[in-house]
């Protein structure tokens, strides 16, 4: 467990002190913040467009954040930082947790500190606390969790740009599985099953036209997020153990 | 298996497996009832961000719309896919809909009411407007008074809605039933609206009727919607008690005596439940003030109430300001 956290906090470190991050951060409260001018090229709809944008944004953000994941790992191979790691006592199957976990903690941290600021861009702009941003960044976390445990996947068996492309075309293309849900018959079903379903913890539309969505099913679609980050973890472990790492 | 194949990442692939498939069909599953779905949706991959696409193409909507000088039948075409397009991407972009719909409405009344239609089978966005729109456009640019019916119908079941909707929706069904004929169909109509939805068993009797009436009177100064109706009530059982008295002097078919003295009758219900506990001229059943003498709509004489017995003065409390005599 010990080495687990060690390979964490080393990831999450090394990656907070890349300047990028926050000049990404403030960028995109800035630009959230922007949306007050534009008044006129909406109708008067800013403040809907804001709450959009904050939503959009907020996915970019913990996108990006998670990809950082499929580099990490690439470099390490590269870099042959596995090699060392790996001729301690340590599995690769910790190896992978560790990365994820680091990753994971500063999707947290990220996501965290842009909700933050767009819930008081919004309270600046619109009068009010939306709370129901909160909700719709909780279900975006475990949105973005996946995502992170989706690129240690394809990192595991794949060289870094294979991996960003695949777990970016996964993202997307898991926000269509709706469909097969819909079609009711049973491959489809089995499918929906089986496949990431990126559009289980995604309310950005419901939220957005003011719906009112409960917790259970914010913490039941973050729970599905969690399970399902387990398998992908579980497939990467399994694909890295396979692996030559020679 | 593969003898390199851990077995605790299979056990533990099985087990968040099987977890996140039983979570997936649950979500799924309440996720239908609280989510938003468009009934003609394409299924665009939008990879989440449709909300957002969405504003995005109504920016550039608003500026498509703002280079053309005019909506023609060849751009009108144009504009309602660009329409149709950005509510696939939101489902619940109500003033898309309206704005839309108004838009190419003139050019293409069937597109703006398809859009409309569309906006209607997204069960979440209960708005009376949009409806109220398809009504309007149906009835203005198609002339289609039974199709404007049915969306004035829905619209004016909303909550929300104003006054005038109901009223509308009066105008449209008197339109329809002018053919038929039938005047009292029309006057019932009005009394509904008045005694706000009162249905006509109220009218044949109920107790409760009456009150309602007389309280809507009350204020028919501070509603002028109520005030309207009051005006049809009175022109429409006006109009057809003496067009029935003028018919029963010269009618010599029994039965058809019969029935328009049960009509007088009818009509003569409806008048008192409305106008329960107010004074109305016999001839245009319009509501007179105390100490009137005479109608100020037609000039009829009317029996004078509100009058102090002892200095003649029109008592406008309990006691006369004159000289102090309980009124009655």
């Amino acid at each position: 467990m010990n080495d687990i956290m060690t390979i964490c906090k080393n990831t999450y470190t090394r990656v907070l002190r890349s300047r990028s991050l926050y000049v990404l951060l403030a960028a995109v409260l800035i630009l959230v913040a922007a949306v007050h001018l534009y008044t006129d090229l909406t109708a008067g709809r800013q403040k809907e467009l804001m709450y959009d944008a904050g939503a959009a944004l907020l996915t970019v953000v913990g996108l990006f954040t998670a990809l950082v994941v499929t580099f990490d790992i690439a470099r390490d191979l590269r870099e042959r930082v596995v090699m060392t790691l790996l001729s301690k006592p340590l599995g690769r199957g910790h190896y992978l947790l560790g990365k994820f976990l680091g990753i994971a903690w500063l999707v947290t941290v990220n996501m965290v500190i842009l909700t933050a600021g767009i819930l008081w861009i919004l309270h600046w702009e619109q009068g009010a606390w939306r709370m129901d941003f909160i909700k719709l960044a909780c279900a975006m976390w475990g949105a973005m969790i996946m995502v992170t445990a989706l690129g240690v996947m394809f990192a595991s068996f794949l060289g870094e740009l294979p991996a960003v492309v695949l777990t970016a075309a996964v993202f997307a293309a898991g926000h269509a599985t709706e469909s097969l849900y819909r079609a009711g018959t049973l491959p489809g079903h089995f499918l929906f099953s089986v496949l990431p379903g990126f559009w289980l913890p995604d309310f950005k539309l419901e939220f957005g036209n003011g719906l009112p969505i409960s917790w259970a099913i914010i913490i039941l679609s973050v729970l599905y997020t969690l399970a399902y980050s387990g398998v992908l973890l579980s497939l990467a472990g399994i694909f890295f153990h396979k692996r030559d790492l020679a | 298996m593969n003898s390199k194949t851990p077995t605790s990442a299979v056990v533990f692939l099985v087990i968040t497996l099987l977890a996140s498939a039983h979570l997936a069909n649950r979500v799924a599953e309440l996720r239908k009832d609280q989510t938003v779905r468009a009934p003609q949706s394409r299924g665009l991959l939008s990879a989440g961000f449709s909300k957002f696409r969405s504003q995005i193409a109504w920016m550039r909507l608003i500026q498509l719309r703002g280079s053309m000088a005019n909506v023609t039948k060849e751009n009108a075409a144009l504009l309602a896919g660009k329409y149709d397009r950005l509510t696939d991407l939101d489902p619940m972009f109500a003033t898309a809909y309206e704005e839309g719909a108004l838009d190419i409405g003139w050019q293409d009344p069937e597109a703006s009411l398809r859009l409309l239609d569309k906006a209607q089978g997204v069960s979440q966005l209960r708005s009376w407007r949009i409806p109220f729109t398809a009504g309007f456009i149906a009835k203005t640019r198609l002339n289609n008074a039974s199709r404007a019916v049915q969306y004035m119908e829905m619209a004016s079941k909303q909550p929300d809605c104003p006054q005038y909707v109901h009223r509308f929706l009066i105008n449209l069904k008197t339109a329809l039933l002018s053919k038929e004929q039938d005047p009292v169909k029309i006057l019932n109509l009005w009394v509904d609206y008045y005694l706000g939805g009162v249905g006509r068993a109220g009218v044949a009797g109920a107790p409760g009727m009456g009150r309602a009436g007389a309280s809507f009177a009350g204020q028919a100064g501070e509603d002028s919607g109520k005030k309207l109706a009051l005006n049809h009530i009175s022109r429409l059982s006006s109009n057809i008690i003496a067009q029935d008295q003028k018919n029963l002097l010269t009618e010599r078919d029994s039965d058809a005596k019969k029935r328009l003295q049960d009509r007088i009758e009818e009509v003569q219900k409806i008048l008192k439940q409305v106008y329960a506990g107010t004074h109305i001229c016999q001839r245009c059943y319009r509501p007179y003030n105390a100490g009137d003498e005479f109608c100020v709509h037609d000039g009829n004489r009317v029996e004078p109430y509100g009058i102090c017995p002892k200095d003649k003065a029109v008592v406008r409390g309990a006691y006369c300001h004159k000289c102090g005599t309980k009124a009655n």
